[in-house]
């Protein structure tokens, strides 16, 4: 019988990360990363749009955090302590990819479609990547991690109203891209709920 | 429609008004279609998005367990840095040694064409050789025969006593005489061909047709060494383990047949049974212990992978067998690692292939006796080894 680790909270798995058993850690280990790999990866790349450096960011997070349960740093906040890793990783990361950027005249959008889910769900995926960074980030952090507008001010270090207003901006300008695709979209949407 | 109105129906999607808010919210879309209509959308998108698959590559987990120590792959272990290192080592001395670099120059000449045997081989690898005696260097090359050589030296009274004690006429190919001229006291005593002291000289008889050669070397640049002596009793080998069981561990996964396992050994030869020495080891053992968190408690396993020198015995038997390239021990090692003694037992036989080199192979028992949390425990393997040896 293995420890249950699926019953333990994120800081008391994180302590066991730095267990001298490595099967231990491993499996400790193991549980933060069926936890948080997707939702994490889905940041890095969607923050860096390019494959090698959403790779590189997101090993170096969970890296850094095995590290730092080593050095017997005290969690009180995992998931927090792990997104702000990875974002600042992400925003060092950035500096060196700058002409990666989607740009939205750049979006090469199919002239017409098939009705094929996969095929829109992908042209919405693509128009989210042309948002601007700050737009984009802070909608990730609300849809895909599931953060609540006042733990992504505090993440950001910016005001509510501010995490409000980006948000707003960035559905909204998402909305006037997808706009050639209202018709299809609106047929997805129907499927919806 | 105004932003802020907008932005007051996205943050309504998200439930992220306050009740006060959104009963406000609330009422001007009871009054306006568009408004519920702009809801809906930011509603079912929301569904939209949790669709959008970014997949995961999965060689990321791998990468990160092994940049972290949590894994490792088999290249990057330490083991097989030092195996790398050890082996170069290893190899760097043997060319060296085989190339001169690292030895004297020994250079015989062989006067005659004689039957030389392997056995000869094995000799001419052990001894060495001092300057040879004046009075011996001017006689041996007067006599191709052996008995002439040996009663004309009777009549030289100073080497007489040596020369007929030293004489050994008993071996399947040749007969050995030899003068040790590294200490005037000493005599060359020595008749087993397994133990030559240094400093001798060695005179063979082809007992088919009794034609003798006398081997000699270059005399001028040689200094007996207590090292070379030393050399000629050790010898270096590496051994691999295959097929290795573990005890039941009643637990999953716990059969596990690959585990790491090689050695380096440096055995001197104490006689010609008795061999001991140091011997570096790389072995994995099982391990079971419980761990409480949380008021939950759990058993677990891990393959313990370990470094450590042990003292190693190794007695052989005496060869009475058929194929005199063949001999059989037994061997223990008792060794210490950072949690606990491993004893080992190996029962195996050794076989001669050429020059220096042999094969040898044995059935082995191991175990590694731990304490964890208090609680002494002994993990245990059974396995086959084979490895190379080379004697010095």
């Amino acid at each position: 019988m293995s420890l249950q680790l699926s019953n333990m909270t994120d800081e008391e798995v994180y302590s066991l990360l730095s267990n001298k058993k490595r099967q231990v850690a491993k499996d400790a280990f193991e549980e933060l990363y069926s936890r948080y790999s997707t939702k994490l990866y889905s940041y890095c790349k969607k923050i860096l749009l390019n494959d090698e450096s959403a790779n590189d960011a997101f090993q170096e997070t969970f890296t850094k955090i095995i590290e730092a349960s080593k050095k017997g740093k005290v969690m009180t906040n995992f998931a927090g302590y792990l997104i702000t890793v990875a974002r600042n990783l992400c925003l060092n990361e950035k500096e060196n990819i700058r002409n990666t950027m989607v740009y939205v005249e750049d979006i090469q959008m199919p002239s017409k479609l098939d009705n094929d889910n996969k095929e829109l769900i992908e042209i919405i995926s693509v128009a989210l990547d042309s948002l601007p960074i700050e737009y984009r980030e802070c909608l990730i952090l609300k849809e895909f991690l599931n953060y609540s507008y006042s733990e992504i001010a505090d993440l950001l270090g910016v005001n509510l109203s501010i995490v409000r207003i980006r948000i707003h901006r960035a559905k909204e300008k998402l909305k006037d891209i997808l706009l050639p695709y209202s018709k299809e979209i609106g047929f997805l949407l129907e499927n919806e709920i | 429609m105004s932003d802020d109105i907008l932005e007051k129906i996205v943050a309504l999607s998200d439930g992220e008004l306050s009740s006060s808010q959104a009963a406000e919210v609330y009422q001007m879309l009871a009054k306006n279609p568009e408004l519920q209509e702009e809801l809906n959308y930011h509603l079912k998108m929301k569904n939209v998005y949790k669709k959008i698959e970014i997949p995961l590559p999965s060689h990321l987990k791998s990468n990160i367990l092994i940049g972290s120590g949590l894994a490792y792959v088999f290249w990057k272990t330490k083991g097989f840095i030092y195996g790398l290192i050890t082996s170069g080592v290893a190899v760097t001395a043997f060319l060296g040694y085989q190339f001169d670099v690292l030895s004297y120059k020994e250079d015989f000449a062989i006067k005659d064409n004689v039957n030389i045997e392997k056995n000869y081989e094995k000799i001419e690898t052990k001894i060495s050789l001092p300057k040879l005696n004046s009075e011996y260097k001017n006689i041996e090359s007067s006599y191709t025969n052996f008995n002439n050589f040996s009663s004309n030296l009777s009549s030289n009274q100073n080497l007489n006593s040596r020369i007929n004690s030293d004489i050994i006429d008993d071996t399947n190919l040749s007969g050995v005489l030899s003068i040790d001229n590294s200490n005037s006291e000493r005599i060359m005593i020595q008749r087993n061909l397994e133990n030559y002291p240094t400093g001798i000289n060695l005179l063979f008889r082809n007992n088919s047709n009794d034609e003798f050669v006398l081997l000699r070397g270059d005399y001028s640049n040689y200094n007996v060494e207590e090292y070379d002596e030393l050399k000629s009793k050790l010898n270096f080998t590496i051994r691999k383990s295959y097929f290795n069981n573990i005890q039941d561990l009643s637990l999953d996964n716990s059969q596990k047949l690959d585990l790491n396992n090689a050695s380096i050994a440096l055995m001197y030869e104490y006689n010609d049974n008795f061999h001991f020495g140091l011997e570096y080891n790389g072995e994995e053992f099982a391990q079971k212990f419980s761990l409480n968190v949380n008021d939950s408690t759990a058993n677990y396993q891990q393959f313990y992978n370990t470094y450590y020198f042990g003292l190693a015995g190794k007695y052989y038997l005496a060869n009475n067998f058929l194929n005199s390239n063949l001999s059989f021990f037994g061997k223990g090692l008792i060794g210490a690692t950072t949690v606990g003694p491993v004893l080992r037992l190996e029962i195996g036989g050794e076989f001669y292939l050429f020059d220096k080199w042999s094969i040898v192979s044995a059935l082995e028992l191991s175990s590694l006796i731990y304490s964890i949390d208090g609680n002494i425990n002994y993990s245990g393997r059974s396995g086959f080894s084979t490895g190379l040896k080379y004697d010095f």
